[in-house]
């Protein structure tokens, strides 16, 4: 007798994640290698000021919004910000996750217990619901809306909502729930490279790029 | 190590009591009787230290030998009866909680006093034979 | 001698008293997860019982599940139902062997046809049943033959209710389950490798009181495989505190921390472990610091291994990630250099660039 709960959980521990991770390290580094060898067109004219230094410090001065955008656009950047750190520290923070990185790495972290990663799960849901309502309802974010938007909102929520679920066994065999969640991870694995979600590895680049440009002309960034 | 497991709570105990409170006053009011087994729920040592701390120890201890030790305690909630089953090894086997003016167990059974009477009889018989 | 009463008899002949019997009662409802208002159900229900004749087959099997059951260390009401029952044929327990064996089997089943119950432990190997044989009889055969008469069949162990070990990859017997090849009579399937010995005792003692107990999708008995070990682990407050232990012997290991990161299958494994436990109730893996391998579940030993924790990919992942990256930065290189060619030909060809391009 077979369980098919357990034969789609060791899928998605086998095949099902040598295929997502194939797609997303491969991807990612595909794109990464275009970008650095597509580079930038050569800026003959002279330095004004210090494009690597401004470059450098753009990436890092970006994380925080300029005066008066958050009172611009509130959810957007509330929202965003709330969902980022509920999304890192349920996943870097929980101790079966932190499980997979000693395996892969050999390296491990300190783990936070299971309320504040509940708690964090539960914020970041709410961000992303709050995120799509705002996208819905404003006309402008509406008209510039388009499928890859709509697609990474949901594959970036089905995982938190899952993960949820299984680990409180709120409804559904343990066994399929977990295999479930590791499906959603894996859809979120395979969708990285051909999406914005790229955005977490190429904001590098792209902060970079913008500090230098302006850094060269001496402008502020 | 048993200091820090004697902390280690479910959150069971209190409902428990609660819920043996309400049998009692059940039992006062009509006699009905209930049994509570412990078995049945999550239970961890930080639960059973709290049903001690509340229950206590009453006025009655019966050891029973019935293929191992059964130890019957009235608790010092008069009514509220702990009985705890141990097998030949002395392995805890089953815990019971009885709301009642008397368990069961104690109570000589009509076929055990029925089989009683026929050794009475034959060992009676044995004594006036070798008089 | 098989359909007659058993019990009042059994307990005048080993001088058990009614009360003893009670006792017993109160526990076996413990154990089988019934509602102390239903001992007295059971009471009558065991003193009712009759005798049934018992075969017990063993086929592909290390005879772990026998020695389990027969774990009873001393006389308990438990070893007297299941020394009473008529078995009337195993291969550990029986006296006779040879023809007379293979003899005393038929002679059960034609008896009592319809009515025996047939115990299984051990799988069946299907790919060339000449692999395991009894008495020149395949065990295809001979389960097939003896359930055909049985009033039900209980797949005793992981291997009879699953597969097992001789199921695990990749299979060189080609191993199945009872409920692969018997699909007209009722099956419990009471797995474990072995399953505690009061649960199968229990199980029996169900089904000769009260017949087929309540079965889950994988065919085991609710009342003994309706939760699973971590919900009723003792160790689950450190699991919600995210206290675990990283290796054996370490410190959160010695302080009886979570086993999840040592490869615990407790959240996906359904077992009485953790409220019945091991050796009448002494201790079960975990308590001895041991992660559960999940051996009451389909397929456990092909988990991914015993320790590696539920959360953590099983595959050979580290080579597939390596090749990725290679591969990906070659296609990248290529892909960037042919951009750059196309690029450099626009250019020469003074090719223009409008707004529409851009959205390509």
């Amino acid at each position: 007798m077979n369980n098919q709960a357990f034969d789609l959980l060791m899928w998605a521990r086998g095949p099902g994640f040598d295929i997502a991770l194939v797609i997303f390290f491969g991807g990612i580094v595909l794109r990464v290698v275009e970008i650095i060898i597509l580079g930038r067109k050569k800026d003959m004219a002279p330095a004004k000021g210090s494009p690597v230094a401004q470059g450098i410090k753009t990436i890092f001065s970006r994380s925080f919004p300029r005066p008066g955008l958050v009172k611009f656009a509130p959810i957007t950047y509330i929202g965003g910000y709330i969902f980022h750190l509920g999304f890192f520290i349920a996943f870097l923070f929980f101790a079966p996750h932190i499980a997979i990185f000693e395996d892969a790495f050999g390296i491990s972290w300190p783990n936070a217990g299971r309320v504040i990663i509940e708690s964090a799960t539960a914020l970041a849901v709410l961000a992303l619901i709050a995120l799509i309502y705002s996208r819905f309802t404003d006309p402008v974010r509406k008209a510039l809306t388009t499928f890859d938007d709509y697609l990474v909102l949901i594959l970036s929520a089905l995982p938190l909502i899952t993960g949820y679920v299984a680990v409180n066994k709120l409804f559904g065999d343990p066994q399929m729930m977990l295999a479930i969640h590791i499906l959603c991870v894996e859809a979120l694995m395979i969708a990285f490279p051909f999406t914005k979600l790229m955005h977490a590895v190429s904001f590098v680049f792209a902060r970079y790029y913008n500090g230098s440009i302006q850094g060269r002309k001496g402008a502020e960034s | 190590m048993n200091d820090v497991m004697s902390f280690v709570a479910t959150g069971n105990a209190s409902p428990l009591l609660h819920e043996i409170r309400h049998a009692l006053a059940q039992l006062i009011k009509d006699g009905s009787e209930n049994i509570i087994d412990l078995g049945a729920i999550p239970f961890a040592p930080g639960d059973d230290r709290i049903l001690e701390e509340i229950l206590g120890t009453g006025e009655v201890h019966a050891v029973l030998s019935l293929q191992g030790e059964s130890h019957v305690r009235e608790t010092s909630i008069p009514g509220v009866w702990r009985v705890d089953h141990l097998d030949e090894a002395g392995q805890q086997q089953s815990r019971f909680i009885e709301i009642t003016f008397m368990p069961d167990i104690l109570k000589t059974q009509r076929e055990d006093a029925e089989r009683g009477l026929e050794t009475l009889a034959e060992r009676l018989g044995t004594l006036d034979d070798n008089r | 001698m098989a359909n007659k009463p058993m019990l009042p008899e059994l307990m005048k002949t080993h001088g058990v008293s009614r009360r003893a019997f009670m006792k017993y009662c109160a526990s076996l409802a413990s154990v089988m997860a019934l509602s102390p208002a239903m001992v007295p159900r059971i009471a009558e229900a065991l003193e009712n019982a009759k005798r049934p004749s018992v075969i017990w087959l063993s086929f592909q099997e290390c005879t772990g599940c026998t020695e389990s059951i027969t774990r009873s260390h001393a006389p308990t009401i438990e070893d007297l139902i299941f020394n009473a029952v008529s078995l009337d044929y195993h291969h550990t327990l029986q006296a006779a062997s040879g023809h007379a064996a293979e003899a005393a089997r038929e002679q059960a089943m034609k008896e009592n046809y319809g009515n025996y119950v047939l115990i299984v432990d051990g799988s069946i190997p299907l790919d060339n049943p000449g692999y395991s044989c009894i008495a020149g009889i395949s065990n295809l055969d001979m389960l097939k033959e003896t359930a055909a008469g049985a009033a039900a069949i209980v797949a005793v162990g992981t291997c009879a209710a699953y597969g097992g070990i001789p199921h695990a990859n990749p299979n060189p017997t080609g191993a199945v389950a009872v409920s692969e090849i018997i699909k007209d009579k009722p099956i419990i399937n009471v797995p474990g490798c072995p399953p505690i010995p009061v649960v199968m005792t229990g199980v029996l003692a169900h089904f000769l009181t009260f017949g087929i107990p309540e079965l889950d999708e994988l065919g085991r008995p609710k009342a003994f495989f309706g939760e699973s070990i971590h919900d009723r682990c003792y160790r689950r407050p450190f699991y919600d505190k995210g206290k675990f232990a990283e290796s054996f012997d370490d410190e959160g290991a010695r302080g009886g921390w979570c086993l999840y990161k040592l490869g615990c299958k407790g959240p996906t494994t359904k077992s009485a472990c953790a409220t019945v436990k091991w050796n009448n109730g002494v201790s079960f893996p975990i308590e001895a610091g041991h992660p559960c391998l999940g051996c009451t579940e389909p397929d456990f030993w092909d988990g991914g291994g015993f320790y590696k924790p539920l959360s953590v990919p099983a595959g050979d992942y580290r080579k597939m990630g390596l090749a990725a990256v290679a591969g990906g930065a070659a296609v990248g290189v290529a892909s960037a250099l042919l951009s750059k060619a196309g690029k450099a030909k626009a250019a020469k060809a003074h090719e223009t660039v409008d707004a529409h391009d851009l959205e390509k």
